[in-house]
C-alpha cells in the first residue's frame, strides 16, 4: 500500500508541471497583462511599463516560469499582483469557505441522489422511475449560474426564506476557530448561529448540489439495476430473503463502487464548479479568488490556485483508490 | 429502524428551523447596509484605483476635498483654501480644526508629503497616475503646501482632489503595518473593519466638524456584484441601499411601497471610437456617415427605457465647462448618411468594417452594439461585430489595434484629461487620431487658468470633435439606485455615497 501511495504521489509531479506550464502559456498567449489591467485608465505608458518591470512581466515567459518553479520548490507560490499578499496565505484564507460550501453541497447531493437512484432502480420502468429520470436530466443539463439565479429569485426574492448572497451577516459574533462558520458556531455552543450559517449556505449549496444529484442518481440507478442481475441476488430471492435485506446486503455493497467513483470524480467537479457559484453568491472562497485573478491576469495567483486544484485532484483520486479497497476485498488481496 | 426515524425527524426539524429563520439582519437603528460592486482587495489606501475605493478612503483617511455635483463646485475636506500662485504652482491650506480620529493632531504638510511619497514609491501603489503632471509637492509651513506642475494645468483639481488620500506620517513610522493596525485618519468616518472581497465597515467620527446627527452611525459596504442579488437583497431588507440597478431590473422595484428609486446622471460617457488609423475611418465622411446612421433617441427610449441621457459631443450637463448644447450636432439622418457614403465612394454598398464591443462590462453593451450594427447595416455598412473577452478588448484598445469600438470612459467630470488621453497626438494609441488643430486647443485649454476663458477653448475643441467624429458620443447612462424608505440620500453623478449626506430616520 505504501509503495502504491508513493508511486502515485511521484507520478503527480509531471502532471503538476504540465498543468502549471499550460496555465503560464495560456495566460501569456492572451493579450494584455496585469499591469495593463490593474492600472487605471489614465495611467501613462511609462507607468504601465514600470509596473511590468517591477513584476518581471517584461522577462521571457520561460524565465518567469522558471522563477515560479524555483519558488514552488520551497513551497512559495509568490505574491499576488492584485492583492499584494502571498498567494499561499490567500488560498489558505479562502479554503475553509470553499470546503464548507463543497461539503454541504456534497452532503445534500448524496442524501438526495442515492435514495433517488435506489428508488428509481427498484421501480424500474414505472412512473416514479420516469420522474426521477426527468429530474436527473434537468440537473445535469441546467447551467449552475441559471439554477443559482432561479433559486435566488424564488427562495430568496419571492419567498424571502434565505439570504441572497454572502457567507455571514454583518456583526457575526462567533469567534473564528476553524474558519468553518457552522462548525465554529457549534464549537461556540451557538445553535442559532449554526442555523443562521446554514441559511447562508443553503442557496449556493443547493445550486452546486443540483448538477451532482442528476449524475449520481443516474449512476446509482444503473449500478443497482446491474447488481440486481447478479446470480447471488437471484439466489437470495430464492432463499426467501426480504427485499430490505437483499438491498442492504447484496445490492448496496455491489453497487457502491461505481457510486463512490462518481462521487469522487464529482467532488473534483464540485470544487471547480464552485467558481461560478461562488461568484454568483458573493461567496468569499477560492472560486471568487480565481475569478478575480483571471480577470486581471494575476499570474502568480492564477497559477497558484490551479496548482492547488491539481494537487487536490491528485490526492482525491488517490483517496478514491484507497476507498475502493475497503469496499472490494478482491482489490485488497490483489494489491500486493 | 427507530433510530433512523429519529434521525429523519431531527433533520426535518433542523430544515424547518433553517427555513423559518429570517435572513433579515438584526440591525440597530443607525446601521446602513450598502451594496458595493468593486473589488475590495487590500486595506492599503493606495492599492486600488476605482471610484468606490477612492470614496471610502476619502471619507476615512481624508482627501483634499470632493466635487459637489449639486453646486458644481469643489469643496474642501482636509483643505479649506486653495489658490493658483503662478501658472505652474497651486497652493493649498490644510484645515486646522480637525483632530485625528484617535485624538492625535490634525493633518499637517508632513502628512501630505509622506502620502505623496507613498503614492509614488509604495510598491503596492497603483495611483501614480494622479501625479503624472505634477513636478513636486513642497511644504510652505505646517499647514500650507504647494503643488508644482510640470506645465500649466488648469484641470489639476480633477486629477487629485478626491484621489489624493492623505495618511498619517506619525502612525506610519510607529507601526509596522499601519494599514492594518493603525488605519486612522481625519475623515468623517473611521475604518472599523475590512474583510477582503466581503465588506468594509465604517463608523461615524462624531468629532468631525458639522457631521449630521442623523448620518448613519455605522455603514457597511457589502460586496454584491450580481445585479439580481442586489435587487433581492434590497427587497429582503438585507441592504438598505442597492446601487447600480440595471434598466431591466428597475421594473422589479417600481411600485414597491418600501423602496424608493433614486436616479442621477452619470459622468461615465459611452462612445463609439472610429479609429482613423484604419480604413475606412481615415475618411471623415465615412465617420460622419456612421454617426448619422445611429438613432440614439430610439435606443434610449425603447431599449434603455429612458435611463440614459443623450450626449451630443463630449460636453454634457455633468461636465465642467458645459455651457449649453454645441452648435454642431450630428442628428440621426440615414439619407444624409447614404449621401456621405456615396461621396466617399461607397454608392454601391459597403464599406466593410469590424466593430468590437464588450459583453457585460457596461450596461447592455453587447445588445446595444448589435442594435448599432443593424443601424449601420441599414445605410450600407457591412459590419462584422466581434465580442472579445474584456481583458483582451481593453488590451487591444490600449495598443491601438481596434478600428471601431463601443466603450465607456468614467471620471469624465473635467473633459480635459479624457479628451487628451483619447485624441491628443502622441498621448496614447487608443484612437489614432492626429489633428494639430485639436492638439493646439487641448494644450491651450490646459494652460488657460481663467475658468471662463478655458471653457471657451474646451467648447471649441468639443465642436471640432463633434464635427470630425473620431469619437461619437452616445449617452451617459443614468445611475439608478434602490433605497429603503426612511433613508434620505441624493445620488450624485459619480454614484458614490458620501455618508455624511445620508440621513436615517430614527424610530
Amino acid at each position: 500500500m505504501l509503495n502504491f501511495i508513493v508511486s502515485r504521489v511521484l507520478g503527480a509531479i509531471p502532471v503538476l508541471l504540465i498543468v502549471t506550464m499550460a496555465i503560464f502559456g495560456l495566460l501569456r498567449l492572451a493579450p494584455g497583462d496585469a499591469a495593463d489591467l490593474l492600472l487605471p485608465d489614465d495611467a501613462t505608458d511609462e507607468q504601465v511599463e514600470e509596473m511590468r518591470e517591477a513584476w518581471g512581466l517584461d522577462r521571457p515567459v520561460w524565465e518567469q516560469y522558471g522563477r515560479f518553479l524555483g519558488n514552488l520548490a520551497s513551497f512559495d507560490l509568490g505574491e499576488s499582483y492584485r492583492y499584494r499578499a502571498p498567494v499561499f496565505d490567500l488560498i489558505l484564507d479562502r479554503l475553509p469557505a470553499t470546503l464548507e460550501l463543497s461539503f454541504y453541497a456534497l452532503l445534500v447531493a448524496i442524501l438526495v441522489s442515492v435514495p433517488l437512484g435506489m428508488i428509481a432502480a427498484l421501480n424500474k420502468g414505472k412512473i416514479i422511475d420516469a420522474l426521477v429520470s426527468v429530474f436527473s436530466i434537468s440537473g445535469v443539463s441546467a447551467p449552475s449560474f441559471w439554477i443559482g439565479i432561479l433559486l435566488v429569485l424564488f427562495l430568496s426574492g419571492y419567498m424571502n426564506l434565505f439570504p441572497s448572497s454572502g457567507r455571514v451577516p454583518y456583526g457575526w459574533p462567533v469567534p473564528e476557530v476553524t474558519g468553518f462558520v457552522t462548525l465554529d458556531a457549534l464549537l461556540a455552543g451557538a445553535f442559532d448561529k449554526f442555523v443562521e450559517g446554514l441559511s447562508y449556505l443553503a442557496l449556493p449549496a443547493l445550486t452546486l448540489a443540483f448538477a451532482m444529484i442528476g449524475i449520481i442518481s443516474r449512476i446509482t440507478r444503473s449500478s443497482v439495476i446491474d447488481a440486481g442481475q447478479e446470480e447471488h441476488v437471484f439466489t437470495a430471492v430464492a432463499k426467501g430473503m426480504t427485499r430490505r435485506a437483499i438491498v442492504r446486503r447484496h445490492l448496496m455493497p455491489n453497487a457502491a463502487i461505481p457510486i463512490i467513483t462518481i462521487i469522487g470524480l464529482e467532488l473534483g467537479a464540485l470544487i471547480s464548479g464552485s467558481i461560478i457559484v461562488e461568484v454568483v453568491f458573493s461567496w468569499p472562497g477560492i472560486g471568487t479568488l480565481l475569478f478575480q485573478a483571471i480577470s486581471v491576469r494575476d499570474m502568480p495567483l492564477t497559477t497558484g490556485i490551479v496548482a492547488s486544484y491539481t494537487v487536490f485532484f491528485i490526492l482525491l483520486n488517490l483517496m478514491i483508490d484507497i476507498v475502493y479497497t475497503m469496499f472490494d476485498p478482491r482489490l485488497r488481496s490483489n494489491k500486493g | 429502524m427507530k433510530t433512523g426515524k429519529r434521525y429523519l425527524a431531527a433533520a426535518a426539524a433542523a430544515c424547518l428551523v433553517a427555513v423559518v429563520q429570517s435572513p433579515a439582519i438584526a440591525q440597530d437603528g443607525q446601521v446602513l447596509m450598502v451594496t458595493s460592486t468593486f473589488p475590495m482587495t487590500s486595506p492599503n489606501p493606495h492599492a486600488e484605483s476605482n471610484a468606490q475605493m477612492y470614496s471610502v478612503w476619502c471619507q476615512t483617511y481624508g482627501c483634499l476635498g470632493r466635487y459637489n455635483y449639486a453646486t458644481k463646485q469643489y469643496e474642501g475636506i482636509l483643505v479649506d483654501e486653495w489658490e493658483i500662485v503662478d501658472p505652474n504652482t497651486w497652493r493649498f491650506h490644510l484645515r486646522e480644526d480637525l483632530k485625528r480620529q484617535d485624538g492625535g493632531p490634525g493633518p499637517t504638510t508632513e502628512d501630505v508629503l509622506h502620502s505623496y511619497e507613498r503614492v509614488l514609491n509604495d510598491p503596492a501603489s497603483v495611483q501614480k497616475n494622479i501625479f503624472s503632471a505634477v513636478e513636486t509637492i513642497r511644504a510652505v509651513d505646517d499647514h500650507t503646501f504647494e503643488i508644482v506642475t510640470k506645465k500649466p494645468l488648469a484641470s489639476l483639481l480633477s486629477y487629485i482632489f478626491d484621489r489624493f488620500i492623505i495618511t498619517s506620517k506619525e502612525l506610519a513610522e510607529a507601526n509596522e503595518n499601519p494599514d492594518e493596525t493603525a488605519a486612522i485618519g481625519w475623515g468623517p468616518y473611521k475604518l472599523k473593519s475590512y474583510a477582503l472581497d466581503q465588506e468594509i465597515v465604517l463608523e461615524k467620527n462624531a468629532d468631525f466638524p458639522g457631521i449630521g446627527e442623523n448620518a448613519p452611525d455605522v455603514a457597511v459596504f457589502r460586496q454584491i456584484r450580481e445585479p439580481e442579488q442586489r435587487v433581492t437583497a434590497l427587497m429582503n431588507g438585507e441592504v438598505q441601499i442597492a446601487r447600480l440597478i440595471p434598466p431591466q431590473l428597475v421594473q422589479r422595484l417600481e411600485g414597491n411601497p418600501a423602496i424608493d428609486l433614486v436616479d442621477s446622471e452619470s459622468i461615465e460617457q459611452m462612445f463609439l471610437a472610429l479609429n482613423p488609423k484604419f480604413e475606412p475611418w481615415n475618411d471623415v465622411r465615412v465617420r460622419q456617415a456612421a454617426a448619422h446612421a445611429i438613432n440614439k433617441d430610439l435606443i434610449i427610449d425603447r431599449f434603455l427605457m429612458g435611463l440614459a441621457t443623450r450626449m451630443d459631443g463630449p460636453l454634457g450637463e455633468q461636465q465642467i465647462c458645459y455651457r449649453g448644447p454645441l452648435d454642431y450636432i450630428v442628428n440621426y439622418d440615414p439619407e444624409r448618411s447614404r449621401e456621405l457614403l456615396a461621396e466617399a465612394g461607397y454608392a454601391d454598398g459597403g464599406p466593410s468594417i469590424t466593430f468590437y464591443t464588450a459583453s457585460g462590462r457596461y450596461i447592455s453593451d453587447r445588445q446595444i452594439s448589435e442594435i448599432v450594427t443593424q443601424m449601420l447595416g441599414e445605410v450600407g455598412f457591412e459590419v462584422d461585430l466581434q465580442v472579445p473577452e474584456y481583458a483582451n478588448l481593453t488590451a487591444a484598445m490600449r495598443a491601438g489595434d481596434l478600428p471601431m469600438y463601443y466603450m465607456g470612459r468614467g471620471l469624465f467630470l473635467d473633459p480635459s484629461e479624457p479628451l487628451s488621453q483619447y485624441l491628443e497626438t502622441g498621448v496614447t494609441d487608443r484612437i489614432g487620431y492626429d489633428n494639430p488643430a485639436l492638439d493646439a486647443l487641448l494644450q491651450k485649454e490646459r494652460q488657460t487658468l481663467d475658468p471662463e476663458e478655458r471653457c471657451k477653448v474646451v467648447r471649441e475643441a468639443a465642436e471640432l470633435i463633434s464635427e470630425e467624429v473620431p469619437m461619437f458620443f452616445m449617452w451617459a447612462h443614468k445611475l439608478v439606485h434602490g433605497v429603503q424608505k426612511g433613508i434620505s440620500w441624493q445620488a450624485s453623478a459619480d454614484g458614490e455615497i458620501w455618508l455624511s449626506d445620508v440621513t436615517m430616520q430614527t424610530d
